[in-house]
This record gives C-alpha cells, structure tokens and sequence, in this order.
C-alpha cells in the first residue's frame, strides 16, 4: 500500500457517488468537481462532499466509504456522533485519494452553508444578512448518476431510466471515447439530415449505443 | 433533522449541468497520475483555515520533493 496518497479521478467520483447513494446518504458534491459537473473543468486532486450532521447520516458515510480500497474510513466507525461531539467543521479521509467531507461549508469567506438534502434544497447563510453564494459550486451526487454523460454506469447502479435518444450518444462516446458522436447529436434531427455523411456516422453511433444498451440490459435481468 | 437557528432564503439546486466529457475526463486522469505528500489517514479540522493548512503543507512538500528529485 502506498504512503501517500494519489489524486481523484473521474472514476473515483462516480465509485463514491455510487457508495453514498446506495447507503442513502444525504450528501451534496461541492469543490471543483462540482464546478467541473457544470462544464467548467479545473484540476482538482481532491474529492469534497457536503453532508447533512445528524448521526445516523453520518453512520451511513462512514460505513460506505469504509469500503474503499485502503478502508482508512474504518477508523471512524461507530463515531456516529461525529460532528455533534467535537462540532468539527470537516473531516479529511485520504484513502487511496482524498475525501474532505464537510458538515459545514465555508464560501469566500462570507458565507457558511450547509446542506439541506432533505428535500433536495440547500439552505445558505450569511454574516451580514444579505448574501450571495455561488450555487454552480454545489452539485447533487444523486445528479451524477442520473446524468446523461454517466448513462452506462446508471444501468450498472440499477433501477434507473434508460438514456433518451440524445443521452445515449455521449454514451456511446463514453464507451469507445467517440469525441464524433457528440458533435453528431444534432444530424439526427430531421433538417440536418442532409449531411448523408455525418447522419450516417451518427446513426452508426446510435445502433452501437442501442446495441450496447440491449447488452447491459440483458447483463442486468 | 437538523435544526437552523435562522434561515434567510432557499434555493433550488441549479439543473444537472453538462458533465465533462470523455476527453476532459481522459485528461483530468492523465494529470491525476502522481502521488501527492498526503499522508494516508484520517484528519479532522476544527475550520477551514485548519483544512486547508494542511493541504498547503502538504502541496508544499510535493513542490519540494518534485523540485529535490524531479
């Protein structure tokens, strides 16, 4: 095992999206990943969730992310109490990569904020009354694995709807790294259909990805 | 639930946004391919300032070692 730790990846986010969702976690991603989930990328070593305090919430992370590689996590547990007994603004797992996973959230230093999952809303505050905070930073795990660009994995998770026409190009370019097939989205709309070219590579792209979709929902009966 | 001592406003989560795609992904990975001097472990902090010492501390030691042995 490694001494230090490695940066996070793309695939490490979706794993620990996948973790969380299924312990039911309430949790929000902010940081750079979140920034970068709304098509803004910068490079970002670590992975940082919002979580909501309560205990039993609190249980559920560290019991999923105990189940990566390294298990450091596993020293958290039955410390469910976390945050209500030292009142600790966040805590750092550097597994194979590094979670910051924080029970508050601290903008700009103006504002703090913590998550409301509950019922898919976040509840900010300010210092000084009036406030504005950066929601484009926060962005739901649950999204991530919903979201059209990760529709191979949301067969592999289970349960969820199968890509629309659009969502399963990118998930063609997903698999076999086709950066074509998202440009060929927009040839199969009728009026475009008159580059023969390009609507022939897309619906090339389209058949793979009806085929691939027909292949994992026979892995997953 | 947790209880707030003074809620001043609630917002909807903004929609999904665009993922990064394939090539964006690829590359973030390709940068990821170190080790940084993060020792391996759990850390809590008492605030921000204290989170984000040490993750200075320890970009620093990796500036160093970089420097020191390439």
């Amino acid at each position: 095992m490694a001494e230090f730790t490695r940066p996070a990846t793309w695939a490490d986010l979706k794993r620990v999206a996948e973790l969380l969702s299924e312990a039911g976690v309430r949790s929000a991603l902010i940081g750079g990943h979140a920034i970068a989930a709304h098509d803004y990328n910068r490079f970002s070593e670590d992975l940082a969730i919002l979580v909501d305090p309560a205990r039993e919430n609190t249980g559920r992370w560290i019991a999923a992310l105990s189940l990566l590689p390294d298990g450091a996590c596993k020293e958290l547990t039955g410390q469910d109490d976390l945050f209500q007994r030292e009142g600790q603004y966040a805590v750092r797992i550097n597994d194979e990569f590094t979670i910051d996973v924080h029970a508050r959230w601290q903008i700009s230093g103006t504002a703090a904020a913590t998550a409301d999952i509950y019922n898919a809303s976040i509840t900010f505050w300010g210092k000084w009354g009036d406030f504005y905070v950066d929601t484009q930073k926060v962005y739901h795990l649950e999204n991530l694995l919903k979201g059209t660009s990760w529709a191979f994995d949301t067969m592999a998770v289970g349960g969820l709807e199968t890509p629309m026409l659009t969502s399963v190009l990118p998930l063609a370019s997903f698999i076999d790294g086709l950066q074509g097939a998202s440009a060929s989205i927009h040839t199969l709309e009728p009026q475009n259909a008159a580059v023969p070219s390009k609507r022939n590579d897309a619906l090339s792209v389209w058949q793979s990805a009806v085929d691939l979709r027909a292949r994992y929902r026979n892995l997953a009966k | 639930m947790e209880k707030f001592l003074r809620v001043v406003g609630r917002r909807v989560p903004p929609p999904a946004g665009v993922l990064p795609n394939a090539e964006a992904r690829e590359a973030m990975t390709q940068m990821a391919q170190y080790f940084t001097c993060a020792p391996k472990g759990v850390f809590r902090y008492a605030s921000h300032e204290q989170a984000n010492l040490d993750r200075e501390r320890w970009q620093l030691a990796a500036m160093l070692a970089k420097q020191r042995h390439g």
